[in-house]
């Protein structure tokens, strides 16, 4: 058996070594995003596993989530009109640089029964991805982009517990001359669920509301653009004792069935 | 037993970079210390912890730290402590991956620290049983 002594010097080297990685190359350019280059091909399989598999009731959900899309345009036209209306200006159609990532890995508690938490993407810094960018499908918001390296990065998905965003919740059963609607925190929590807490207790919140993002863009364009979806109410929890309400939501999108997302890289708005 | 240690490294380094945020890498690297006691071991742990990093978009360099330090430290105390039982393998390695999820900041960290431990433990007894021969030595 070796003496532990002969274990000191290979330790302190391996720690030196690892120290000078940590504080020189904590972003992982040149050689490292070279051997990510190597590397991603052998594991982008693996992660791909468990994907693909579409089936009847899919297509009828895919189907039913272009519906909800086209209601929720129809819905912010509604909107747009009452701004219209009352203030006379308009708002300008913008345009976004979407960048089209492919999911090459992804993280959870127990990624084949849940839904991921984060997914790794293969577009990075070089294509334009920076961190804060929201990560899309369609018009659903499926997460943001947290880290990011030279030819990958890494996004936070709605559902993971330390995702949170301010969102407005709009009924189904929306009336031209609805002005505002109740607004609340998103929050991840575990197994890709996700809660709308401290929404006032006057405002009223019903199940199969649509919750979409009331948007936090910098002045980059950076962040996560208003009016994209993240689900629907599925249940709502009202005390009348209580300050406010809380929602569970049930997801717009599921990623089970992805192997595409798109950054919005807002480079063009 | 050398080939099961590769397999079991391996398929620990594709599900943590792939799939689980589960810390399986940890307990591995704990049974391969225990059962082979070379300094290959801390080289080891700075090349996975690197590629690691690489893969999953993080730090480069903060895996191997936690590594190589949490083998360190089991170094350290192996004289003092009884360290070829499952008790000791199921608590260390439980400590090693709240550590490592603490400092990557991931959510769970209890229960995904736990799970990590009892794969180890689960694969300390399979080590133990299949390959007795080979500790005696040891």
């Amino acid at each position: 058996m070796k003496q532990k002594n002969s274990f000191l010097p290979v330790t302190v080297i391996c720690l030196v070594i690892a120290s000078l990685l940590y504080v020189f190359a904590p972003r992982g350019e040149g050689f490292f995003s070279v051997l990510n280059l190597i590397i991603r091909p052998v594991l982008s399989p693996f992660g791909a596993l468990g994907t693909n598999r579409l089936s009847e009731l899919d297509t009828v959900k895919a189907e039913n989530r272009k519906l909800l899309e086209k209601l929720i345009t129809f819905q912010t036209i509604i909107i747009e009109n009452n701004a219209l209306r009352d203030q006379f200006q308009t708002t300008y159609p913008k345009s976004n640089l979407l960048v089209p990532a492919r999911i090459i890995g992804g993280q959870s508690l127990v990624a084949l029964v849940n839904s991921f938490e984060v997914v790794i993407l293969d577009k990075g810094r070089k294509d334009g991805v920076v961190v804060g960018q929201a990560v899309v499908v369609g018009k659903y918001l499926v997460g943001k982009v947290e880290r990011v390296g030279e030819y990958g990065s890494r996004a936070m998905l709605v559902g993971n517990p330390s995702f949170s965003l301010r969102v407005k919740i709009i009924p189904k059963d929306l009336e031209a001359q609805t002005v505002s609607f109740p607004l609340g925190l998103l929050k991840g929590k575990s197994a890709g669920q996700m809660d709308v807490e401290n929404v006032l207790l006057s405002e009223k919140i019903s199940v199969g509301d649509m919750v979409v993002s009331v948007g936090d863009e910098d002045e980059n364009g950076i962040g996560i653009m208003p009016d994209l979806i993240v689900g629907s109410v599925g249940s709502v929890d009202k005390k009348p004792s209580a300050l406010f309400q809380s929602a569970q939501i049930s997801p717009g999108i599921k990623l089970s069935n992805k192997n595409m997302v798109f950054v919005v890289t807002g480079a063009q708005r | 037993m050398n080939a099961f240690f590769v397999l079991i490294v391996f398929l620990s380094f594709i599900l943590q970079a792939s799939y689980t945020s589960i810390p399986l890498l940890p307990g591995v690297l704990l049974l391969l210390y225990l059962f082979k006691r070379a300094e290959w071991v801390f080289v080891f742990a700075l090349v996975l912890g690197v590629l690691l990093d690489i893969v999953l978009v993080r730090k480069i360099g903060i895996s191997s730290l936690f590594f190589i330090g949490f083998l360190t430290i089991i170094s350290i105390y192996e004289r003092k402590l009884e360290i070829y039982t499952k008790e000791f393998v199921g608590i260390v390695s439980f400590l090693g991956g709240v550590g490592y999820l603490l400092i990557l900041g991931e959510s769970n960290v209890l229960l995904q620290a736990g799970l990590g431990s009892l794969m180890s433990v689960l694969l300390f007894l399979c080590v133990k049983r299949w390959f007795a021969k080979s500790m005696i030595a040891l």
